[in-house]
């Protein structure tokens, strides 16, 4: 809606006719000396209404992957935190069995023999390590929840999870259903969908509705309040093809953003397959390890002399640390799969 | 005897706001993550405050910290006012 208003002062009368008025002839300005025009008009495009639709329904879909996108940025965070809790977690239970080793051959080392002395600066050796590796998760954990170093940091470790599907195919139609990489896709096919319908619009009239009021103060020979409505048309016969090339750019833009989602959607559906299989797999190797730590406690028992004693202490530790980080990387797998799927 | 009053009013509102002040570096000088064990008899005993968190907590709370998911929160609004700037042609 538009008002406009404008006002004329003539420096001389612009001239008379003559006129009729109660039977007397009389003469008329042709225009007043003082003229104003007094507007307020309204127009409506009634094509590019359809246009318009199409732009709603774009920005429609901008904000459908803005919430994709923030789904996708919040998965991947609490995936990246749920890596480093696991591994903190883990990290500190490799150092404290490095510390207990550290115990352990500090006793053995008062014998003073070659063997345990090396046995202690092994084991020392490995307990640095494994503070060190504490200390870049801490680290990492602390910046990421912003902690500061004055405080102490402490998590609790909760139960090992369950698998979060019972099947690949289970995964893979969960996370199809919930993932972010393909609500991002189909709302890129409606974007590109709305684009083809506004390429089409080009092709109708365009037609405007106008209507308004005027008030002219400045022409005695016309009423001073003018009320009006009406139709514009017009119509754009032929532009070199412009038109025909545009629709068929968009709809090629339509039928990559199926494909694409297409693909997403076999993407998704291959991570999560993998990330199952991975799943199962870290859990058996995790009974495995913790087995074999069961049977390295039972051959350190049975070691007789000093050397089969310090070898089977060794080799309980390694199968400790081994069975940690089984353990971890079941956490990491199920963390992984969890995200993908959206079940704990 | 009542100017004698205001003045002992007075002397006792500047002692307790320079108390107050002799005090407040000291206070800052600790660590705000500092807890103090109460003393009986032996020494005074400050050991470090612990940040307990579950595996939940700390995701709710990377997710309240983090920079780059605000700054994707404000994208949404803008993509909406985005919207209704487009239904409003």
């Amino acid at each position: 809606m538009v008002g406009s208003a404008v006002y004329f002062h003539f420096d001389n009368p612009l001239g008379t006719v003559v006129g009729t008025r109660l039977g007397a002839q009389i003469p008329i300005n042709v225009f007043n000396q003082n003229t104003s025009l007094t507007t307020l008009g309204a127009a409506q495009p009634i094509t590019a209404l359809l246009k318009v639709n199409a732009g709603v329904k774009i920005a429609q879909a901008d904000e459908q992957i803005a919430q994709a996108q923030i789904e996708q940025g919040k998965r991947a965070l609490a995936y990246g935190v749920e890596q480093l809790y696991w591994g903190l977690l883990a990290a500190r239970q490799i150092s404290a069995g490095a510390a207990q080793s550290v115990t352990a051959c500090e006793e053995l080392a008062k014998m003073g023999t070659s063997e345990t002395l090396i046995a202690l600066a092994e084991a020392r050796q490995g307990k640095a390590q494994a503070d060190n590796q504490v200390g870049d998760i801490e680290g990492q954990l602390r910046m990421l929840l912003d902690i500061p170093p004055t405080l102490v940091l402490d998590i609790i470790e909760p139960p090992l999870p369950s698998p979060p599907a019972a099947s690949a195919d289970e995964a893979a139609a969960l996370a199809l259903a919930i993932s972010p990489e393909v609500c991002e896709a189909g709302q890129n096919i409606f974007k590109a969908q709305a684009a083809v319908q506004a390429a089409k619009v080009d092709y109708l009239p365009n037609v405007n509705v106008i209507g308004g009021y005027a008030n002219l103060n400045g022409v005695p020979a016309i009423q001073q309040n003018i009320g009006y409505v009406g139709v514009m048309g017009s119509y754009t016969f032929y532009e070199w093809g412009k038109r025909k090339y545009t629709l068929s750019e968009r709809e090629t833009v339509v039928s990559m953003a199926q494909l694409k989602w297409q693909q997403t959607q076999d993407d998704v559906r291959l991570k999560a397959m993998k990330a199952f299989a991975e799943l199962q797999q870290s859990r058996q190797a995790l009974q495995m390890a913790e087995e074999f730590v069961v049977l390295r406690l039972e051959a350190e028992k049975t070691a007789t002399d000093l050397t089969a004693r310090i070898a089977a202490t060794k080799a309980r530790g390694l199968a400790q640390v081994e069975a940690v980080k089984a353990r971890l990387a079941y956490q990491t797998a199920h963390a992984n799969l969890a995200t993908m799927t959206g079940r704990r | 005897m009542s100017t004698r009053t205001w003045r002992q009013r007075w002397a006792l509102a500047a002692a307790v706001a320079m108390g107050l002040a002799a005090g407040a570096p000291r206070l800052s000088a600790q660590s705000p993550h500092l807890a103090r064990l109460p003393s009986i008899g032996g020494p005074e005993v400050i050991f470090p405050a612990v940040a307990r968190f579950t595996l939940d907590e700390a995701k709710w709370r990377a997710q309240q910290n983090s920079k780059l998911l605000n700054l994707a929160i404000l994208n949404i609004q803008s993509k909406g006012y985005a919207t209704l700037s487009t239904r409003a042609d």
